[in-house]
């Protein structure tokens, strides 16, 4: 450390007194001790997984010299060993992070590995969702017995591909579709490890990988309640990412010193993805040509997700702004609109792409002012980039002449350069400012 | 509270184990008690990265009459009866939606297909795990013995109890595949 260096010409000196040098001393020195224990616990879970991995493909070999017993014994011994690491660990190394996360890690690991080689040795298929939904279940108690944090992120990487097998891939092809609502209550048996991780630890880095890993996991699972309404699951997802914005713009999450979540990058780049989509006029077409698929669209499943998501989201605005309105954005309000442009599609669909079209580029605009105002290169030019990605949409499906075309290229392009170029200029004034 | 979390985690512990323990007995019992049908069969070798390797069979009793009275839709869980045909190979003499009386062996399946007069099932012993260095000989010999020209006969032996079905041994004109994968190919 440079600064150490120097210590004892700045003491000499009488730059800094004695004790000040020695304080700066036991700084980084506790620094450095901490910085070391979190690669122990990040080499130490890497390692548990590695393990646990190589012990499945060890034994996954099928040792055919071996007899059914002895395979059926073998196939337990990575089991019982990451058993008795963890107990250990839960005894003696209780207050060892890294303990708890490594052993935990394995025995997440050992539990499928056993649970497969049984299937191996004695010829089991079974389905896949079945296999995933037994050793999830098995697990679960790991992340509160054990309280870890990486058994939990393991779990929810596990419940979304469980929800993916279950509802996307095993009926793809086929016109049997059963109803499977088990990833949602799986989802909420490992929420309260969650609360408790931004309640008491909202700066470490398990909280954020959750932060991103939770909403990740809902985008890509609730599309699994689409079934015969899913035009519907438009408003949902647009509720889903109003509410993503809104969590993360408050309380905990909001004063995180790495505050940008998963919830607040999902959020935004989920609504205007959905904006921009539904800003050609295809969907919109061919929502009014078969208005029969509509009725009883209200007690489907895909209104519940909308009941359900759409009041969450409107709840957290009003409590946000219980006490008036602050720090106004459009992100926040945008989905409380879309229900009411659905429904203007569904009677003139030229004027629902018109309001969507206007709103992203109003969005745009108020996205590009939030930057100029917070000073934020990054805010402005994400708002240019919307408007861009709304005009090359245009480019491909308006009637509109090539040179105007051309026109509102160079004129975003200027636009991005000017931007740019006078928020830096300003800047610098601000710098160079006595 | 730390002595209340080791005893909820050696019961965890304890749940752990019983879940793999369960299907060992399950199988043995159905291997010990249940009734033997062999299975004519094809197979094929793909690789799975959770189990290793295995013969992937594919059963000439597949197919079956498909009954008029319900409506059959692909995808969908089903009850396959089992019979016998003059050479004592399996065949499913009906299938049904809801599981059958006792008195009769059944094995529970998957719609594969639907066609206008017949039925395409799928059941879930249709892997037989190998060792891996030993996988690909027994794919080689096991294609040759189901060529249509093959005087050779192979078949799956399955033990069937109560709708649970153990998947034994694969045997070629009554060798077992284990013991033809071990031995050079001519």
């Amino acid at each position: 450390m440079n600064i150490l260096k120097e210590l004892d010409e700045l003491t000499k000196a009488q730059v800094i007194s004695p004790e000040s040098a020695e304080n700066i001393r036991n700084y980084y020195r506790s620094k450095q001790e901490h910085s070391g224990n979190r690669l122990f616990i990040v080499f130490g879970i890497l390692g548990a997984i590695l393990v646990g991995l190589g012990l499945i493909l060890i034994i996954a070999h099928n040792w055919d010299d071996l007899s059914k017993n002895t395979k059926v014994c073998v196939a337990y011994l990575p089991l019982v060993l990451a058993q008795l690491l963890c107990i250990y660990a839960l005894v003696k190394k209780s207050d060892s992070s890294a303990w708890r996360e490594a052993s935990s890690a394995f025995l997440f690991c050992a539990v499928g590995a056993c649970i497969s080689l049984v299937s191996q040795v004695y010829n089991i298929q079974g389905e896949l969702s079945s296999f995933l939904f037994t050793w999830l279940m098995l697990c679960l108690p790991i992340i509160y017995l054990m309280r870890s944090s990486v058994a939990s992120l393991l779990y929810i990487v596990g419940i979304s591909y469980y929800c993916c097998e279950l509802n996307y891939f095993t009926h793809f092809f086929t016109s049997y579709k059963p109803v499977h609502y088990h990833y949602w209550w799986m989802l909420l048996l490992a929420l309260p490890h969650y609360y408790q991780l931004v309640k008491s630890r909202p700066d470490s880095n398990y909280t954020v990988f959750h932060n991103w890993l939770l909403p990740l996991s809902l985008v890509v699972c609730l599309g699994s309640v689409a079934r015969h309404h899913d035009e519907l699951m438009y408003i949902a997802y647009m509720s889903l990412f109003g509410l993503f914005y809104l969590i993360g713009t408050s309380g905990a999450f909001a004063r995180m010193k790495r505050n940008v979540s998963g919830y607040l990058v999902l959020g935004s780049l989920g609504t205007t993805q959905i904006l921009l989509t539904l800003s050609f006029r295809d969907f919109w077409t061919r929502l009014t040509n078969d208005p029969a698929r509509f009725c009883e669209w209200y007690s489907s499943p895909e209104a519940m997700a909308v009941y359900v998501l759409t009041a969450s989201a409107l709840g957290l605005l009003i409590f946000q702004n219980r006490k008036g309105i602050r720090d106004f954005h459009p992100m926040k309000v945008l989905f409380l609109l879309f229900p009411l442009i659905f429904a203007l599609g569904l009677v003139s669909p030229y004027g629902a792409v018109a309001v969507v079209n206007l709103l992203v580029l109003a969005t745009g605009i108020m996205v590009i002012r939030h930057g100029v105002v917070k000073d934020h290169l990054g805010i402005l030019n994400y708002g240019l980039l919307t408007i861009t990605a709304l005009i090359v949409c245009r480019f491909f499906d308006s009637d509109i002449s090539f040179v105007i075309r051309g026109l509102l290229f160079v004129l975003v392009g200027a636009g991005f350069f000017a931007a740019n170029y006078l928020m830096l200029k300003k800047r610098k004034q601000t710098e160079h400012r006595p | 509270m730390k002595t209340t979390g080791i005893i909820l985690f050696a019961v965890l512990c304890l749940i752990q184990l019983a879940v793999p323990s369960k299907m060992v007995f399950a199988q043995e019992e159905v291997l010990a008690s249940g009734h033997e049908y062999r299975f004519r069969t094809a197979p094929v070798d793909p690789y799975d990265p959770f189990r290793g390797k295995y013969v992937t069979l594919d059963f000439d009793a597949e197919e079956c009459k498909r009954p008029a009275t319900d409506t059959w839709m692909r995808g969908e869980s089903v009850y396959a009866v089992l019979g016998t045909d003059s050479a004592g190979f399996a065949i499913v003499t009906s299938v049904h939606k809801q599981e059958p009386q006792e008195g009769v062996d059944y094995v529970t399946a998957k719609v594969m297909h639907v066609y206008d007069d017949k039925l395409m099932l799928d059941y879930s012993f249709n892997r037989f795990y190998m060792d891996e260095n030993k996988a690909p000989a027994a794919e080689k010999r096991y294609q040759e013995a189901n060529r249509r020209s093959s005087p050779r006969e192979a078949y799956a032996v399955v033990y069937v109890k109560k709708g649970e079905a153990a998947l034994k041994d694969v045997m070629i004109d009554g060798v077992s595949l284990r013991i033809l994968a071990a031995q050079p190919v001519e």
